[in-house]
């Protein structure tokens, strides 16, 4: 095998495991940015307490601030808690699955996921979109423009659908006889 | 098509997506997809994004992230160890005080976290080793911890409870106080089982060298800051001054306080916190989302409610429908994570359990004593496999069963007692001001 061929096989097989690199760099990313967003809920609770309990002026913010910033935990911290594998399963039968039938199995899996998640992709969008359009508010004590949290429930659905994409496109990839079945990566704890 | 064969149909198709491996929010988010396509024609797609976004911009529902937080950060910043070492010098003296020592440990961390697998996690790292080194019973040693940390989910805060509150629309500070009584009480009966199995059998538990007086003293001046903090909670969740959330964010706000103060929280244990709260609350935010979907289409098809009817019409005893609830439960216990088990059931038991006529505060309680139990059987008891990772490795997933198996059927007792007596939940949040 001559040095020029090598070079070639690794740059086709790199697309995609320069894909997955990216993807575990962006969830990772995501979800740390989704994890922390619970100290900013916890500060805006202090605020709040301290100011009803002790300072006679409560906030009118808090309570639709801290909802807005679940929505966006869930949606944002999605990519990482499906690249870590974290979504809770049953899996006495599935972990007793290995090799070309797992990779077959984890294929029938992702496409199930991504039927879901496209629907939240489309109908979230749908949503979004028309509070965009319509200028639409939130009915608590400050009016928030309800349009940047709902575009997490269709952002969220697409970095479900993308991490899911590193698995098939992995096991796909291991089918064709290329490489290994896909891993998760570790939970970074 | 009739509602009889419609209801199974889609519960085996359920079944049959989660026992392949689907993720339990897929499974049902994508079962309740295709039964919208179907039954309720395209128009009806808009749920998917109205609960997608309403279900989870809701205020009550941030106290899960919080709860979640805090314990993260009492788990990290040491203090258990603390209390560990307190109340090991306190019960020195009784048969098997190590173990009691790491069972009211248990109890303590529950009244500060909200879940199973934390307070197994937290009281096993420290209690396991120790216990060990003093020449205890591996079986005993490890069962009694993956049984008591099951309180964790009992005893409040309790994600569960808020799950369930949120979803039946129910006081969760009701909720939270009905968890009191029963937790204590399930704690006491493992202590009595511990001390009683030490008596019978001393070689289980050797005794201690002596601890002072002075000692025992001395060591609780490091436990007080997570005592006030776990007693605060409760008070005020009795008192009804502050929500749930409100309670899980000045709770967080202590917790990293006495971490501080204490100088044992890393930043990287902070951001280990952040992620571990962002992968829990996210799936279980996923789920929620998918099991209201689920409970939208079964009762625009009024299935639960056709199926509560029959029930009520056939004049069966309510107490043999609980018993069966109780039993699909506890075998679905054996394959499911509790979150996920009460997400997927409650819009199918709820609607029974209000026809018949029970409490729904008890029945959010009952439910929460029975994951006690499901935390610990095979072959997805999660507290199993937290020891088994905690645990030396000469100390087998079998000797853990086995350790546990006592207690399996203490949690059964339990569960009978808050069946056939409702007071012991019932009673506390009745006491409660306001309400």
């Amino acid at each position: 095998m001559t040095e020029g061929s090598e070079v070639d096989n690794a740059s086709k097989s790199s697309l995609l495991d320069r894909y997955v690199k990216c993807m575990e760099w962006l969830s990772k990313q995501t979800g740390w940015i989704a994890g922390s967003l619970s100290f900013i809920m916890m500060i805006a609770i202090i605020r709040e307490v301290a100011g009803r309990y002790f300072f006679n002026s409560p906030t009118d913010w808090s309570v639709d601030l801290n909802a807005f910033l679940l929505v966006g935990m869930v949606y944002l911290g999605s990519g990482y808690t499906t690249i870590i594998d974290g979504h809770v399963r049953a899996d006495f039968f599935y972990a007793r699955i290995t090799g070309r039938s797992k990779a077959w199995l984890d294929i029938f899996i992702d496409l199930v996921c991504i039927y879901y998640c496209s629907m939240l992709v489309w109908e979230g969008w749908r949503l979004a979109y028309e509070s965009l359009i319509y200028g639409e508010v939130s009915s608590g004590g400050v009016r928030w423009p309800l349009f940047p949290f709902q575009v997490l429930v269709p952002l969220g659905a697409v970095l479900v659908i993308l991490c899911i994409l590193t698995r098939s496109l992995t096991n796909i990839r291991f089918l064709m006889g290329k490489g290994e079945a896909y891993q998760a990566s570790g939970a970074e704890h | 098509m009739e509602w009889w064969i419609l209801l199974p149909l889609i519960i085996a198709s359920l079944l049959f997506l989660i026992m392949l491996g689907v993720p339990i929010a897929f499974s049902l988010g994508a079962l309740s997809l295709t039964l919208i396509l179907i039954f309720l024609g395209p128009r009806q797609l808009i749920l998917f994004s109205t609960t997608a976004f309403g279900q989870i911009n809701n205020f009550a529902l941030a106290a899960i992230p919080l709860f979640i937080f805090m314990a993260e950060i009492v788990l990290h910043s040491g203090v258990s160890q603390d209390a560990y070492d307190m109340l090991s010098k306190w019960t020195g003296r009784l048969p098997g005080g190590l173990a009691v020592a790491s069972q009211l440990t248990c109890t303590l961390f529950a009244a500060v976290s909200g879940a199973s697998t934390a307070t197994a996690a937290a009281v096993g790292r420290i209690a396991v080793p120790e216990m060990l080194e003093r020449g205890y019973d591996k079986r005993l040693t490890c069962g009694s911890i993956a049984a008591g940390g099951a309180l964790g989910a009992l005893i409040p805060p309790s994600i569960y409870m808020i799950i369930y509150g949120t979803l039946v629309e129910e006081s969760i500070g009701q909720l939270f106080m009905g968890g009191v009584v029963p937790g204590l009480m399930m704690s006491a009966m493992f202590i009595v089982l511990i001390i009683t199995r030490c008596i019978i059998n001393p070689q289980l538990a050797p005794r201690l060298l002596e601890v002072t007086w002075r000692d025992r003293w001395k060591s609780l001046s490091k436990v007080w800051a997570i005592l006030f903090l776990a007693a605060a909670m409760l008070v005020s969740i009795y008192l009804g001054i502050a929500t749930p959330a409100e309670i899980a964010g000045v709770g967080c706000f202590f917790a990293l306080l006495i971490g501080f103060v204490y100088r044992r929280l890393s930043w990287v244990a902070i951001k280990g916190a952040f992620m571990s709260t962002c992968r829990i609350t996210c799936f279980i935010g996923w789920i929620l989302v998918a099991a209201t979907l689920f409970g939208y289409v079964l009762s625009y098809l009024q299935l639960p409610q056709q199926l509560a009817e029959w029930l009520v019409a056939q004049s069966t005893n309510p107490y043999l429908i609980l018993i069966g609830i109780n039993l699909i439960l506890i075998f679905l216990g054996c394959i499911m994570d509790p979150a996920g088990i009460l997400l997927v059931t409650i819009p199918i038991f709820v609607p029974i359990i209000k026809a018949i006529g029970f409490d729904p505060i008890w029945f959010g309680v009952m439910f929460v004593v029975n994951t006690e139990l499901s935390q610990i059987t095979p072959p997805l008891g999660l507290n199993l496999y937290i020891l088994k990772g905690i645990a030396p490795s000469n100390i087998s997933l079998k000797d853990i069963l086995y350790g546990a198996a006592p207690f399996m059927i203490l949690d059964v007792i339990g569960l009978a007692l808050v069946i056939i007596f409702p007071q012991i939940i019932l009673w506390l949040p009745s006491k409660m001001m306001g309400f």
